[in-house]
C-alpha cells in the first residue's frame, strides 16, 4: 500500500516536472501583462539652417528624419521600449523605460527626433502598471 | 541501573543528532517563500534542463554502479580469484580515501581518453564506485555457495546463473546500492565542477556556480524540489535498504 502511494506520488511529481519542462513558458505568459506594440511611422522634413558658402552666409536646407509614435505611447518624453532578451535556455520580452526627444504633436502622433530608432519596438500605451525591466508578453504584431 | 543510564544517554545522543540533521531542512522550508517556487518552476529557464541533467546522471550512476558492482563482486567472490581478498582490501582503502584525492587521477584519465566535457566524464568514474563494489562483495560473501554450485550443475552458462540465481538473491543489495549511488550522483559537486565546462552539461547541484545576482534566495526552493525525488526513492526502497544493509551488518 505504502509503495503504491509512493509510486503514485512519484508519478505525479514527474508528470508535473515534465509538464513544467514543456509548458512553463506558456504558463508564465498567462500571468504576464500583455503589451501591444505601437506602429512606428517614419517621416522626413527639410530644415533650414545658416551655412557659409564661398565666405558668404547662406540659408541652406537639410533633410531630417523623424519617427511618429501614437500619443498614448509617450508621456513626459518617456516611452517603454520592448526588448527581446535571450538567455541560454530561453528568451522573453521586457520593457525598459527610455527618454526620447519629442517635437510637435499632430493628429494624435508625437514626432520623435532622437532617442529611438525605427527598428526598435515601443509599447503602444504608456501604462502605469508597467515598470522598467518588467517581463511582458507581446501581443500581436507591430 | 547502569544499563538504563546507558540507554537514556544513547537515546538523548541520537535525538540530538536527529535534531542537528533535521534543522537544515526546517531552516530550508522556513526560508523558501512561495514566490521563490513560482520563480524557479515557471520563470527560470535553466531549472528544468539542469534538473533533468541531475536526474539523468543520478539514474545512470545508480543503475550503472549497481550492475557494475554486481558483476565485479560476482567475479571477486565467486570467480575463484586468488587475489580476491587483496583486491577487496584495496577497494576498502580506496573507499576510505577522500574524493579529492581521486579527482586529479580521474581528470587525467578522462583527459587522455578524450572524455572531458562530456556526460561520460560524470558517469564513468562514479559508476566504478569502490563503495558499491565493496558493499556488493560483502553481501555476496554471505550468499550460500550451495545455490551457486547447484546452478552450475544445471547450466554451464554464466549469464543464466547470473540472471536466474545471483540477481534475484542480490536484489535487496542492488537496490541499496542504487539508492546510495543515486543520491551520490544527484548531489555530486566536485566532479561537474572539474570535468565539465559546458553549461548545458552541468547538473543542478552546482547551480550556485552560475547563479546571477539576486537569484540566491532560490537555493532554498531548489533544495526542497531536489529533496523530493530522493525522499520518494528512500521511501520506495526502504525495505531493500534495511535488508541490504542489515545483511551487511551480519
Amino acid at each position: 500500500m505504502k509503495r503504491k502511494i509512493l509510486f503514485g506520488l512519484t508519478t505525479v511529481f514527474f508528470v508535473l516536472m515534465l509538464a513544467g519542462t514543456f509548458f512553463h513558458q506558456k504558463i508564465d505568459s498567462l500571468f504576464r501583462i500583455k503589451v501591444q506594440l505601437a506602429a512606428i511611422e517614419t517621416g522626413s522634413e527639410y530644415v533650414s539652417f545658416l551655412g557659409t558658402i564661398d565666405g558668404k552666409e547662406t540659408e541652406l536646407m537639410r533633410e531630417e528624419q523623424f519617427l511618429l509614435l501614437p500619443e498614448q505611447a509617450v508621456r513626459d518624453n518617456m516611452v517603454y521600449v520592448v526588448e527581446h532578451v535571450t538567455e541560454p535556455y530561453g528568451s522573453y520580452d521586457v520593457v525598459t523605460l527610455r527618454m526620447v526627444q519629442t517635437a510637435v504633436t499632430t493628429d494624435g502622433k508625437v514626432k520623435i527626433t532622437a532617442g529611438l530608432s525605427e527598428s526598435e519596438n515601443v509599447a503602444a500605451v504608456y501604462d502605469d502598471s508597467l515598470y522598467d525591466g518588467m517581463r511582458i508578453v507581446v501581443e500581436g504584431q507591430r | 541501573m547502569k544499563k538504563q543510564l546507558g540507554k537514556i544517554f544513547t537515546v538523548t545522543f541520537l535525538l540530538m543528532i536527529s535534531i542537528v540533521l533535521f534543522l537544515p531542512i526546517v531552516f530550508m522550508v522556513r526560508e523558501a517563500a512561495p514566490s521563490d517556487f513560482y520563480l524557479l518552476l515557471i520563470e527560470k529557464f535553466w531549472f528544468y534542463p539542469k534538473f533533468w541533467n541531475s536526474l539523468l546522471y543520478a539514474a545512470g550512476i545508480g543503475a550503472g554502479a549497481s550492475l557494475f558492482a554486481l558483476l565485479a563482486a560476482f567475479g571477486l567472490t565467486k570467480g575463484g580469484f586468488r587475489c580476491g581478498k587483496a583486491i577487496s582490501f584495496l577497494l576498502l582503502l580506496l573507499m576510505l580515501m577522500p574524493l579529492q584525492t581521486t579527482l586529479l587521477p580521474n581528470y587525467i584519465g578522462l583527459r587522455d581518453l578524450g572524455l572531458l566535457d562530456t556526460r561520460s566524464a560524470l558517469l564513468l568514474p562514479m559508476i566504478c564506485s569502490p563503495f558499491a563494489i565493496y558493499l556488493m562483495c560483502r553481501y555476496m560473501e554471505g550468499m550460500p555457495d550451495e545455490n551457486w554450485e547447484a546452478a552450475r550443475l544445471e547450466t554451464g552458462s554464466l549469464f543464466q546463473i547470473l540472471f536466474h540465481v545471483v540477481f534475484p538473491q542480490m536484489r535487496a543489495c542492488a537496490a541499496a546500492v542504487f539508492v546510495f549511488m543515486f543520491a551520490e550522483g544527484f548531489n555530486m559537486i566536485e566532479q561537474p565542477m572539474y570535468y565539465v565546462k559546458q553549461d548545458k552539461l552541468k547538473p543542478l547541484s552546482i547551480i550556485t556556480d552560475s547563479m546571477q545576482a539576486g537569484e540566491e534566495p532560490l537555493i532554498y526552493a531548489i533544495g526542497i524540489v531536489c529533496m523530493i525525488p530522493l525522499l520518494f526513492l528512500y521511501g520506495f526502497y526502504e525495505e531493500e535498504l534495511e535488508d541490504g544493509l542489515g545483511m551487511l551488518k551480519m
